[in-house]
């Protein structure tokens, strides 16, 4: 076997099968030296078989120059072979066994034959036949590489903009969305007449109000929307410098709407109706229910409490994410105080509870809360607090490492202990839980106070301390100590609790002034309380697997 | 079974700690989970290869005090497994030493931090690592017993070498 050498005129050996060859590979070039014969022009193909046995191996001889010119290559007139050759094959091909179809089907003539055999055995015999499979399998062939077209278009379509990046990118657009829009506050002041003891300029009410609007038009969100609420909803603009300065009773009363009662129950179904996801609602109130004189005050007071336990369970269902936070405070109450019979009481002097409700989303109330600290606002006099949401929420937890004799296991660490051990040094079995609280409207003495859990395994005593700090989020470290080692699952439930501030500060007779009470409290703030914990009285758990 | 090698250094965990050894497991303190390099496989791998070499070469390398007439005594056998074993302590000790000296052994592990993130406690030292050397010394001397049952018994001159 010989290899051609560089097309060279002058290395350039006589010999009709290396000229045929240098035909073929220099088109251009296809001039026989004198004397010697060409071959026809059909023959230059790269079909033409070469004559000599030992000429069959080829060396590319573009030159560089060449391949400088044409660098996708095929195209040019001085092409010598493919740079590139794509192979489309049929997956049929690679996955099943091949069987006699008519696009697989070989012509007869291309069929492997006995050369011993008769010519008339070997040459087909059904013409006929043979131009119909022939036909055949033109046609299949049209139809496979229009499919190996779609199929590559396809491909192509696919990798060039995957979906997953593009979701990324609108959900990383959604979320910048999110945090550059601020909520919307809405600011409803019940205005009934008995609140007009409380909007005496200088006390800790109108203080209170000033500061606290103030706050949270600086630190959370300037798009403030202010109203007096009664039986009906008085827009009052959002001009929060002229609100604080005509905060009295005059202003209350010029305002209008129904002054005479007060349906706790209607005043926060008014609010609740507000349909506006990206708003949050301040209700603040003196908490006092007024059934008027002509009702009974006991069956109306379980009205209310059903009404509210109702307005708040669809608000909930309607918004699975929503929050309650009532803030308790105190001031000085000095004019007119009506009983639960609409009876007045005039020039009352007395120190008194008025509330603050925040209603919304979850997160937006969980930044106001942790944006503008109620216990920094002038005049908040180290306020109750009550605060639910919707329960059985995950939070991010795991067995803290190294806080007992014991091992992670490795296909759960978070979650699972092995091989669990006395300490060495005290004598007994001990162990720690990280968990993130953060997400919850719940401030830092609840949390932090064992009775507002529940162990499924009395057999670990625990303590709740702050986390140390670390760079994955916990907030709180659960401290499990026992004698003994108790295989099986630990879980702490984090029960939602009403306060016992809730009971204290409740009023049940309502027919006279008590310091620091009010009546039928306990049924607005039980009636939330329901409507939350309807299907779940905690707001989460945390188990731990001892193996 | 890729747990078998970590389990068998576990025997020795006492010597050079938990926290190490959780290291050593690949225990990552970032993610909490156990997403890191097994190194017990790594470093036991790498004990076990050493050991096979020298047991090789002892048994079937034709040069003097390996496989010689005069090389055929208990002892001999001895220094060769107390050259492999030192040999697998220092890589030991130089593996976690390195890790060590260079933060690669997570902080969690490393230390105990109160709320202000101050440093209250350490758990981890050079000398667990020195620890964690002698342990693999014991893990090669294993596998050297382990690699010497079975290939003495085609070897020329030390088939009885150290015993049977």
């Amino acid at each position: 076997m010989r290899i051609c050498k560089p097309c060279d005129e002058k290395t350039w050996p006589p010999g009709a099968a290396r000229k045929e060859e240098m035909h073929i590979f220099r088109p251009r070039q296809n001039a026989a030296p004198r004397g010697q014969t060409t071959r026809p022009a059909y023959a230059l193909g790269v079909t033409s078989k070469p004559k000599k046995k030992d000429s069959d191996m080829k060396i590319d001889k573009t030159i560089y120059k060449d391949r400088k010119e044409r660098q996708i290559g095929m195209t040019a007139n001085h092409t010598s072979r493919p740079d590139k050759v794509l192979f489309f094959a049929d997956p049929h091909f690679l996955f099943f066994k091949s069987l006699p179809t008519l696009h697989t089907l070989a012509s007869r003539t291309s069929r492997h034959t006995d050369q011993n055999l008769p010519k008339s055995a070997i040459q087909p015999t059904h013409k006929r036949n043979s131009n119909y499979l022939n036909l055949n399998i033109k046609q299949m062939s049209k139809v496979i590489q229009t499919l190996y077209v779609f199929a590559v278009i396809i491909l192509l379509a696919s990798c060039g903009n995957s979906g997953k990046k593009t979701n990324e990118e609108i959900a990383l657009k959604d979320a910048i969305k999110v945090e550059t829009i601020k909520p919307t506050v809405n600011v409803y002041i019940e205005n009934s007449g008995s609140m007009d003891g409380f909007v005496n300029r200088g006390n800790e009410f109108t203080s209170f109000i000033t500061s606290y609007l103030t706050d949270i038009s600086i630190k959370y969100s300037n798009d403030i929307n202010l109203y007096y609420i009664n039986s009906q909803i008085i827009p009052l603009g959002s001009d929060l410098t002229n609100f604080t300065s005509r905060l009295d009773a005059n202003s209350f009363r010029q305002m209008g709407g129904n002054r005479g009662e007060t349906h706790i129950f209607q005043l926060l179904d008014t609010i609740l109706k507000v349909k506006d996801h990206n708003s949050i609602s301040i209700f603040i109130t003196d908490g006092i229910f007024s059934p008027g004189r002509s009702r009974d005050a006991s069956n109306y007071i379980v009205d209310q409490y059903n009404g509210i336990k109702h307005a708040f369970s669809n608000y909930s269902r309607s918004n699975p994410k929503a929050a309650v936070v009532v803030y308790q405070l105190l001031s000085q109450f000095n004019g007119t105080f009506f009983d639960r019979n609409d009876r007045p009481i005039v020039n009352v002097r007395e120190e008194l509870p008025y509330y603050v409700w925040l209603i919304g989303d979850l997160a937006k109330i969980k930044k106001l809360v942790d944006s503008v600290l109620i216990t920094n606002v002038r005049s908040s006099n180290d306020p109750n607090i009550f605060a639910i949401s919707k329960g059985n929420r995950k939070v991010n937890y795991a067995v803290k490492m190294g806080s007992g004799n014991f091992k992670l296991d490795r296909s759960n660490p978070l979650k699972e202990i092995t091989n669990l051990k006395r300490d060495k040094r005290t004598g007994k079995v001990k162990f720690s839980v990280d968990a993130d609280l953060s997400g919850f409207l719940l401030n830092n003495d609840y949390l932090l106070n064992p009775s507002n859990y529940k162990s499924s395994n009395s057999n670990y005593q625990f303590n709740i301390k702050n986390a140390v700090s670390n760079p994955h989020g916990y907030t709180h470290t659960f401290e499990f100590t026992a004698d003994n080692v108790h295989k099986g699952n630990v879980t702490i439930l984090l029960k939602s609790q009403i306060p016992q501030w809730v009971e204290d500060v409740n009023d049940n007779e309502g027919l006279n002034v008590i310091q620091g009470k009010t009546y039928g409290i306990r049924y607005q703030i039980h009636s939330v309380y329901e409507a939350f914990t309807f299907n779940n009285i905690n707001y989460t758990e945390i188990t731990i697997n001892i193996k | 079974m890729e747990d078998l090698l970590g389990n068998i250094y576990c025997w020795f965990e006492s010597l050079f700690g938990q926290n190490l050894a959780e290291h050593l497991w690949g225990y990552n303190c970032v993610t909490q989970i156990y997403d890191g390099k097994n190194l017990f496989n790594s470093i036991g791998l790498i004990t076990a290869g050493v050991s096979l070499v020298f047991v090789l070469a002892y048994y079937y390398l034709p040069l003097y005090f390996f496989n010689h007439p005069r090389s055929n005594r208990w002892w001999n056998w001895l220094i060769i497994l107390l050259i492999a074993g030192i040999i697998n302590f220092f890589i030991a000790y130089g593996w976690t030493v390195n890790d060590f000296l260079n933060g690669n052994i997570g902080d969690c592990l490393m230390y105990t931090r109160d709320e202000q993130g101050n440093i209250i406690a350490q758990h981890i030292f050079t000398s667990d690592c020195w620890l964690f050397g002698l342990s693999n010394l014991f893990v090669s001397t294993l596998f050297f017993i382990g690699w010497s049952l079975v290939f003495k018994w085609w070897s020329r001159n030390c088939k009885h070498s150290p015993l049977f």
